[in-house]
């Protein structure tokens, strides 16, 4: 019956895929069971005409055999995949079809070669002619940066494979992060505390007591405030949930910056505020310590030496022959 | 923007715990400071103590102490025979043999400064013999010695006018001799002072009540294993031989007698409001004259205690709520519970169920000892605290781009708060009273004019309840709110948390904030690839290997190694890294204690080598002339001298200040 060449479908034939593949092709992934494909062409006609039907349809790629609960299925495919398919040789198909099967996850060219028992050089010829033809392309995996992952051209890489929205080419984007970071950071910290940022600048300033919420009040962001700030913002151009700002604020809390007060809610923490701070001049501050409390023995935890602000330390001279070395034991 | 940003500080910017300089910079003048490659092997500890020793009460006590730290007790016939034995390593330069002579009068000072136990044995053979160990309350005393008479001073401020003895003085004696009884030192009085005797029994027993001052007894010298081991043997032996008892029962018996009698005659001994009498003549209270008291470390470090848990209030709550902690701490803190509970020196520990019980009972015994509210706290607030305006009870909104809804939800939960509490807003800033709505703001008024009728110029009760709340409830637990109102400080949850958060800024400051990132991931996931370190603390795997690498040199992290092949090649293998807190900070615990017994013993490297120069200085003729008796370049030699001895004592109080919490805390 296949005589006029791969062009010339009979006309039940281009029936049966047309009806399959339905109106705005929203049949492509619906699969039919042989008593389907019966109701679509009437029930006159016998299954040894409709097995000839069929296997025009197989034969000329525009119908996909799929086995499902032990039971044989079709698939419709599109014409234009079709054509593709009939294009090419019978190695590049089978290649095609892994690549096809693997969807939005992709392959790697080794699992390729192993599926298809081909040899390398076929299966590295087949993916060079399909790629040259901008059938199939590849990607770079996040989770294994040296493989050679293949998918189909049209796709969007899942997830997985990119990383997520912190990865740029495959590579995390140290510098978007860091930036989105801090925004987050200071949003929460206007949050936190009823000053703001003007907080720290009060607590050097002796004559006005730094200001702080009451127990009852809920001075906590939330994920989804943040996730909403920044999407009003338009700091970012990608795609970011909740998840992702979860992410953010466990990395902050890692820094000691966020501290958790339940789940997905988070406040700064004042240490990270007044290490912002922190590097302000320590003399004026002393001169504003001695000013307000002289004569009151209160304060004398203020001159003790604390680790919580290293960042006012002064690196010791080189000279110095008695500075402590954290790793002079070690040595 | 730059809040976040790795601090681009260079990592040896603090002075207490700086990276070593690069080799080429290490001149030889360096090299011949640090110590010996043998004090470098020991242990960090032993090391500290035989410094300490060896720079208050000179080469031969140092001897016997490196003894008994490495051996354990000996008696004074076994000391004899190894320090004889092995003369090189243990005789000073010059001495040719130990006598027994020697070995007595080096241990004198020792026991007198509370540097060493002793304990009477009586073997089968018949003869009594004493064994000698370590004591370190001796040595820490002589570490604390600056930072005590510090504190006594803050404490016990000396009004110079009526009287020229001070707390200080009297602790500063306590500490050179080891244990004063209120007559002798009255005695050594200069005459024009006899008169301020009273103001002197007075400070004896302002220290005796808040138990700086204790009496010495029989038990300060008895190792505290074996004085439950022979209160154990008593009350076991006194079960009746003829008993139906099982032996199982027998022993449990004996055990919580032992336990009963064990821990009153500490208490007993704790006790100072013993010798605490009223003066027949003058029916003032005074202290038991012939009593010899000696100082409470324990009691000294409850406050050093309270001062780091100020500190990370301060950076965690606020500069004002730690100030109201601070009161409360010191209210409470001389009844707060022993650092060390005593029954965890006995070897009990090793049962599992003792473990939980001593764990259990410190838990009750600080809920029930030293609980207060705001009413009592608020009388004992310093002066010059100003509470008023510290805190806000109205969210504010941000620059006006909050959505509609919250700021409904928002108002709706100020006003039921207000309503609950009858709390009142102290003095709102004029844009947010603007944009709350009128019923609020009318309500706000009146409160406040009630607030200001009532309170004059000490602290509102309410207020300072306010920040107790705040502390309460904060995710450290500062305070813990026993029944409504009423509050207790968890130390035994506090001082893990002040453990961690001070080891996090000590990495933090010398190896970087990746790294505190890192340690904090590893931490919050138990076990972590690098893969998973990278998709959690979004850090580029390049900048994870090399900062895990040094994590694990300072045992911050430990690795785990996962085969996947049979042959367990490493090629294959997974890593996996986990952190172990009790390594890491028993670590930095060494590490620490090491550095401290360095300083010192540069101090006194520093001093051997002026040797000649600082006796000169010394003398009684040069004292006040040095302008005129020295050469000038002695002049610069001392000055030198002076300031490298200031430094080193300023790193010592700072490293002690990190060391003590990974030593004593636990």
């Amino acid at each position: 019956m296949n005589t006029g060449g791969e062009n010339k479908l009979s006309d039940i034939a281009t029936l049966l895929h047309t009806s399959m593949v339905g109106v705005n092709s929203n049949g492509m992934n619906k699969l039919y069971t042989q008593q389907d494909v019966q109701t679509i062409l009437g029930n006159s006609m016998t299954l040894g005409e409709i097995m000839l039907i069929v296997q025009e349809l197989v034969d000329n790629n525009l119908i996909k055999l799929v086995k499902q609960n032990n039971e044989l299925k079709f698939q419709p495919v599109d014409i234009i995949e079709a054509n593709k398919k009939s294009t090419m040789s019978s190695e590049e198909s089978l290649v095609y079809s892994y690549i096809e099967a693997s969807a939005r996850e992709g392959i790697w060219s080794k699992t390729i070669k192993a599926r298809t028992n081909l040899h390398q050089h076929v299966v590295s010829k087949c993916l060079k002619s399909l790629e040259s033809q901008r059938y199939v392309k590849s990607v770079k995996s996040v989770k294994f940066p040296t493989r050679k992952i293949y998918m189909l051209y049209n796709l969007q890489p899942s997830i997985e494979v990119t990383g997520g929205p912190w990865f740029t080419e495959g590579e995390l984007d140290i510098e978007f992060i860091n930036s989105l970071l801090t925004i987050v950071w200071r949003y929460i910290a206007e949050n936190t505390f009823p000053d703001g940022f003007n907080t720290i600048t009060q607590q050097q300033d002796s004559n006005k007591v730094p200001r702080f919420y009451a127990p009852n009040v809920n001075n906590y962001s939330t994920t989804q405030d943040i996730l909403d700030f920044i999407s009003m913002s338009q700091v970012a151009n990608v795609d970011l949930t909740t998840k992702d700002m979860r992410n953010l604020c466990e990395v902050l809390l890692y820094d000691d910056k966020l501290e958790k007060v339940a789940h997905d809610a988070y406040k700064v923490t004042l240490q990270s505020l007044l290490q912002l701070g922190g590097n302000s001049n320590k003399t004026t501050e002393s001169q504003d310590n001695s000013n307000s409390n002289s004569g009151n023995s209160n304060n004398n935890d203020d001159d003790d030496y604390c680790v919580y602000d290293y960042y006012n330390g002064i690196a010791p001279l080189i000279s110095d022959k008695e500075a402590v070395y954290f790793d002079e034991w070690t040595l | 923007m730059d809040g976040l940003e790795i601090p681009n500080l260079p990592s040896e910017n603090k002075e207490g715990n700086a990276l070593n300089p690069s080799e080429e910079e290490v001149d030889e003048d360096y090299a011949n400071a640090v110590s010996s490659l043998e004090q470098r092997m020991e242990n960090p500890e032993k090391f500290l103590y035989t410094e300490l020793i060896r720079a208050n009460l000179g080469e031969r006590a140092a001897v016997i102490i490196d003894l008994l730290i490495s051996l354990g007790r000996l008696s004074i016939r076994e000391m004899h025979n190894i320090l004889n034995k092995d003369l090189d390593t243990y005789s000073s330069s010059g001495q040719t043999e130990w006598s027994i002579k020697d070995i007595k009068s080096a241990i004198v000072p020792l026991i007198q400064l509370r540097c060493l136990k002793y304990f009477e044995e009586k073997p089968y053979s018949g003869r009594n013999t004493t064994y000698y160990y370590y004591n370190t309350d001796g040595p820490l005393l002589m570490l604390y010695s600056g930072l005590i008479v510090e504190e006594m001073n803050n404490s016990f401020p000396a009004d110079l006018e009526e009287n020229e003895i001070s707390a200080a003085q009297v602790i500063q004696n306590v500490l050179t001799v080891g244990s004063i009884s209120l007559a002798d030192f009255s005695e050594n009085l200069s005459d024009e002072s006899k008169s301020s005797l009273y103001a002197v029994s007075d400070i004896f027993v302002k220290l005796c009540d808040q138990g700086y001052l204790v009496p010495i007894s029989k038990l300060t010298y008895t190792p505290l294993t074996d004085f439950w081991n022979v209160l154990y043997e008593k009350h076991y032996n006194a079960i009746p031989r003829t008993s139906v008892l099982s032996d199982l029962r027998k022993r449990a018996e004996a055990k919580g007698r032992a336990k009963e009698e064990f821990l009153n005659t500490i208490k007993k001994h704790t006790d100072s409001s013993k010798v605490v009498t009223t003066d027949p003549v003058t029916s003032l209270r005074t202290v038991h004259k012939n009593v010899p008291l000696t100082f409470n470390i324990d009691r000294f470090l409850k406050s050093r205690r309270s001062k780091h848990l100020v500190q990370l209030s301060k950076f965690r709550i606020g500069q004002v709520s730690a100030q109201v902690y601070r009161a409360a701490l010191k209210l409470t803190e001389k009844k707060s519970v022993d650092l060390i509970h005593p029954l965890t020196q006995t070897g009990l520990l090793q049962d599992y169920d003792e473990n939980n019980s001593i764990r259990e009972e410190v838990k009750l015994m600080e809920q029930n000892s030293a609980s207060f509210n705001a009413i009592e706290l608020s009388k004992h607030l310093p002066s010059n605290l100003q509470l008023e305006g510290s805190l806000v009870t109205q969210k504010r909104e941000i620059g006006g781009k909050k959505r509609q809804k919250e700021d409904g939800d928002d108002s709706a939960s100020k006003k039921k708060l207000k309503t609950k509490d009858g709390f009142v807003i102290p003095s709102l800033p004029s844009h947010i009273s603007g944009s709350i709505n009128g019923a609020v703001d009318n309500e706000g008024e009146d409160d406040e004019m009630d607030l200001d009728e009532e309170k004059d110029t000490s602290n509102s009760v309410n207020l300072v309840n306010m920040h107790l709340k705040l502390l309460a409830s904060s995710s450290i637990p500062f305070l813990e709110e026993t029944r409504p109102g009423v509050y207790h400080v968890p130390y035994t949850k506090l001082m893990p948390i002040v453990r961690s958060s001070l080891y996090d800024y000590i990495i933090a400051s010398t190896l970087g904030q990746s790294a505190m990132r890192i340690r904090r991931c590893i931490i919050a996931n138990r076990l972590v690839s690098e893969k998973v370190i990278n998709s959690m603390a979004l850090m580029k795997e390049k900048d994870i290997r090399s900062t895990i690498a040094s994590l694990i040199k300072f045992n911050v992290a430990e690795i785990q190694e996962v085969p996947r092949t049979m042959d367990r090649s490493a090629a294959r293998a997974v890593f996996l890294f986990r952190s172990k807190e009790k390594h890491s900070y028993n670590f930095m615990k060494q590490n620490l204690g090491w550095n401290l017994a360095n300083l010192i013993h540069k101090k006194e490297k520093l001093k051997e080598e002026n040797a000649t120069l600082l006796t000169k200085a010394n003398r009684e003729d040069v004292k006040g002339n040095e302008a005129n008796l020295l050469l000038s370049s002695e002049l610069n030699q001392l000055k030198m001298v002076n300031e490298r001895e200031l430094t080193t004592f300023t790193r010592l109080t700072r490293v002690i200040s990190l060391w003590e919490i990974f030593r004593f805390y636990v």
